[in-house]
């Protein structure tokens, strides 16, 4: 089971591991197009706004938390969700639900998927290619089927809180980038809503630009910081 | 003499050193075929334990997968049923569970309440296999267990039974996957980490323990560690050990001994002869010389004897050959003839006719023995013709040496008479050349008298030789009557031998003596 020995298993191109009982290395299925940041300067912020897509309401409400202050924001949920028991982890159970969980995304994470551990919390970044359609907040169909499967896994391991967090590359308005990263941001956590994940488990937050997890002058690099990532913290007191 | 017993000595120490090589030799040999035949038990154990050791991971693992893609209903029968025969065919899965989250539904082993949940895992793979290595957290009944889950199931794994082999023999045996401590034998051993020792067996003298680690990098990286104490390290292979040794001890405890008892007496023996020397306790008897024809004792042969400390009586056989090689022979010749003039001196002053043969050995006859023998006959006032000189045959050969001093010998007096003749080299022409007086014939010859052997023939030319050149014979070892009418018959003059008389002490010879007189 150690890396280099594991059979059944290849290493994809965009450096994630994944079962291939389960389930093929899709590179092939990559959208062909171009990231829209990178041939369609000025900022998609303004093409996206003629193109909006009439999407159904979302009915509840989903925290929005300003990407300075969302700690504060997150810390206030997770105390109000703890207050039920039968919603909060005890602290001897944490560690337990946490790493199985953990082996549970990374076992479905194929491609899309990249998972981290943080102490008790669990970094999922969706990965391996543009989630949203060009200019767009629309989810690419090959996001949709990571969705579907990452929602059905939070709603197994229900006693989390899942802080959904949007990025944008360095190309483009500031403030609009801001805009654009809560909207998708707003978007994954509305389709994992549908999917079955409760709304009061979910925090979303939009942080534009501010935050590269690479260099934004190659192509590369924008579009490692064009992500969506979740923060999934246990519920306890 | 001392050149021979150093030779001796180191002989013997050389036999000891080479014992000893080989001895080492052979102990070293069945050292390291020992730690050869551990090495090759300790990692053969290790390599059938690792195989078993990832056969057991990978088929737990598969297993799992494989409940994950059970069609139907969770917790049916049909679901609960393939669990209970995975789990009754394999005796080291203590439980196997079916979970959603943090919840365990149902399945088989432990109680549903027992659930084990333990809070860090040890190993979380890029596959989504989670493993909790036994510890604290995985113990049920004082057990702890390998956990290992794969989707929605578990398993847990007895470690023990990873160990449980018949051919560990005593061995604290301790394995290790991936770097973690997975089972050991017995339960509550303590072994060493494989990461702070070297690959193969090794001998720790400060714990006084055998220690040995195969490592196997197959599909899983694998340590086994095995610890046994030297009792039980002896116990198996000193048997081999102990049987080669014991072997070798004895043979050469046996061979070292027999030398060195034999140098012991040797050396013994010419110290004890040459200390009895010195204080003059060679003693000498006398056995009488017969004339024939009449009867009469007319003479005596004077025969040296050796008495030790301890009452043994040595042979002239075996202390004249030792006298001769460590040149103590004149010694004795000269002690034979000072007992010679001290018993019989007066007696012989007394008697013209009588006269005493000394024996002299070829030693004696290399040397001048002439000038002793004169000095000291003049001082006890004997004359020169009361002293007879036996040389035996072996004496005369290749010795100008010895022609020159019989010839001085016989100028002053001394009668010179070879002895047992013929059983040496010499020929008639080479006798020939010396001048003798008395021949005496062996008593082999005289043995040989009416008996059909050839030496009876021999006899016959030998008297007729020693008549043709003019010498008186004496004739040895005369047993039975029939001996004597037949040399008496040829012309034999003289006799000794067990029918006239045994050796006798000097006041046993002194006392015939008398009474012949008287008579």
């Amino acid at each position: 089971m150690s890396r280099a020995s594991q059979p059944g298993r290849v290493i994809c191109a965009a450096g994630v591991a994944l079962l291939v009982g389960a389930a093929g290395c899709r590179a092939g299925a990559r959208p062909v197009a171009p990231p829209p940041e990178a041939v369609a300067p000025p900022p998609e912020a303004a093409v996206s706004s003629p193109e909006t897509t009439p999407t159904p309401p979302p009915p509840p409400a989903v925290a929005v938390a300003a990407a300075d202050g969302f700690g504060e924001t997150r810390r206030q949920l997770l105390l109000e969700l703890a207050a039920d028991p039968a919603r909060r982890l005890e602290p001897s159970e944490v560690g337990y639900y946490m790493d199985v969980q953990q082996a549970r995304l990374q076992q479905l994470a194929e491609t899309r998927l990249r998972v981290e551990r943080d102490e008790s919390r669990l970094v999922v970044t969706l990965v391996g290619g543009p989630a949203f359609e060009s200019g767009s907040s629309r989810l690419t169909p090959d996001t949709d089927a990571t969705l579907r499967m990452l929602a059905a896994t939070l709603t197994e391991y229900a006693k989390t809180l899942v802080s959904v967090h949007g990025h944008t590359d360095a190309s483009g308005d500031e403030a609009a980038n801001l805009q654009l990263s809560t909207r998708r941001a707003m978007e994954v956590a509305q389709a994992l809503i549908a999917r079955g994940v409760t709304a009061d488990r979910l925090l979303v937050v939009g942080h534009g630009q501010s935050v590269p997890i690479a260099s934004n002058d190659t192509v590369e690099g924008r579009e490692r910081n064009r992500r969506v990532e979740l923060h999934v913290d246990p519920i306890q007191r | 003499m001392w050149r021979r017993e150093k030779l001796l000595v180191g002989v013997s120490l050389a036999a000891f050193a080479g014992v000893a090589v080989v001895f080492v030799g052979v102990l070293w040999f069945l050292w390291r075929d020992s730690l050869a035949a551990e090495e090759t038990a300790v990692s053969g154990l290790a390599l059938s334990l690792g195989e078993r050791t990832e056969r057991v991971i990978q088929d737990t693992r598969d297993l799992l997968a494989g409940f994950d893609r059970l069609p139907g209903s969770r917790c049916s029968p049909r679901h609960l049923r393939a669990i209970e025969d995975a789990a009754a065919t394999r005796p080291y899965l203590r439980a196997i569970g079916y979970w959603r989250a943090a919840e365990r539904q149902c399945g088989v082993g432990f109680l549903q309440t027992s659930a084990l949940k333990p809070p860090r895992a040890d190993r979380i793979y890029d596959s989504g296999v989670i493993a909790w290595w036994p510890g604290p957290h995985t113990e049920v009944g004082g057990v702890p267990l390998f956990l290992m889950r794969f989707g929605d199931h578990d398993a847990a794994i007895d470690p023990r039974m990873l160990l449980e082999f018949g051919s560990l023999e005593k061995r604290q045996v301790a394995l290790w996957v991936e770097g973690l401590p997975m089972a050991s034998q017995p339960l509550d051993a303590v072994l060493p980490e494989p990461g702070s020792l070297p690959v193969g067996v090794h001998i720790d003298r400060a714990a006084g323990q055998v220690v040995s680690r195969f490592s196997r990098d197959a599909l899983l990286p694998i340590d086994i560690v095995a610890i046994e104490p030297f009792a039980n390290f002896w116990d198996r292979h000193l048997r081999t050990l102990a049987v080669g040794s014991t072997v070798g001890l004895v043979l050469a405890a046996g061979w070292l001994t027999a030398i060195l008892r034999f140098t012991r007496h040797r050396l013994s023996l010419t110290a004890e002869l040459r200390e009895a020397l010195a204080q003059n306790r060679i003693e000498v008897h006398y056995q009488p010389i017969v004339d024939l024809a009449s009867g009469r004792c007319v003479g005596a042969e004077a025969l040296a004897r050796w008495t030790r400390s301890n009452g043994e009586s040595v042979s002239p056989d075996v202390f004249i050959p030792l006298a001769e090689k460590d040149g103590l022979v004149t010694a004795i010749t000269m002690s034979t003839l000072g007992a010679i003039i001290r018993d019989l001196g007066r007696l012989v002053k007394d008697t013209p006719d009588l006269s005493v043969s000394l024996n002299l050995s070829p030693h004696d006859l290399r040397t001048d023995v002439a000038g002793a023998l004169t000095e000291r006959l003049a001082a006890a006032g004997l004359p020169a013709r009361a002293i007879k000189l036996e040389v035996t045959e072996r004496a005369l050969v290749n010795t100008d040496t010895a022609r020159d001093v019989i010839q001085a010998l016989r100028a002053r007096g001394h009668q010179i008479a070879i002895d047992d003749f013929g059983t040496g080299y010499s020929s008639l022409s080479y006798l020939e050349t010396f001048e003798l007086d008395i021949l005496k014939i062996d008593r082999t010859f005289v043995e040989a008298i009416g008996t059909a052997a050839a030496t009876g023939h021999v006899i016959v030319h030998i008297i007729e030789m020693a008549q043709s050149l003019g010498l008186q014979t004496i004739a040895e070892g005369v047993e039975t009557q029939q001996q004597r009418r037949w040399l008496l018959k040829r012309g034999v003059a003289c006799a000794q031998g067990y029918l006239f008389s045994r050796p006798l002490t000097p006041s046993a010879f002194a006392e015939l003596m008398r009474r012949e007189q008287a008579a």
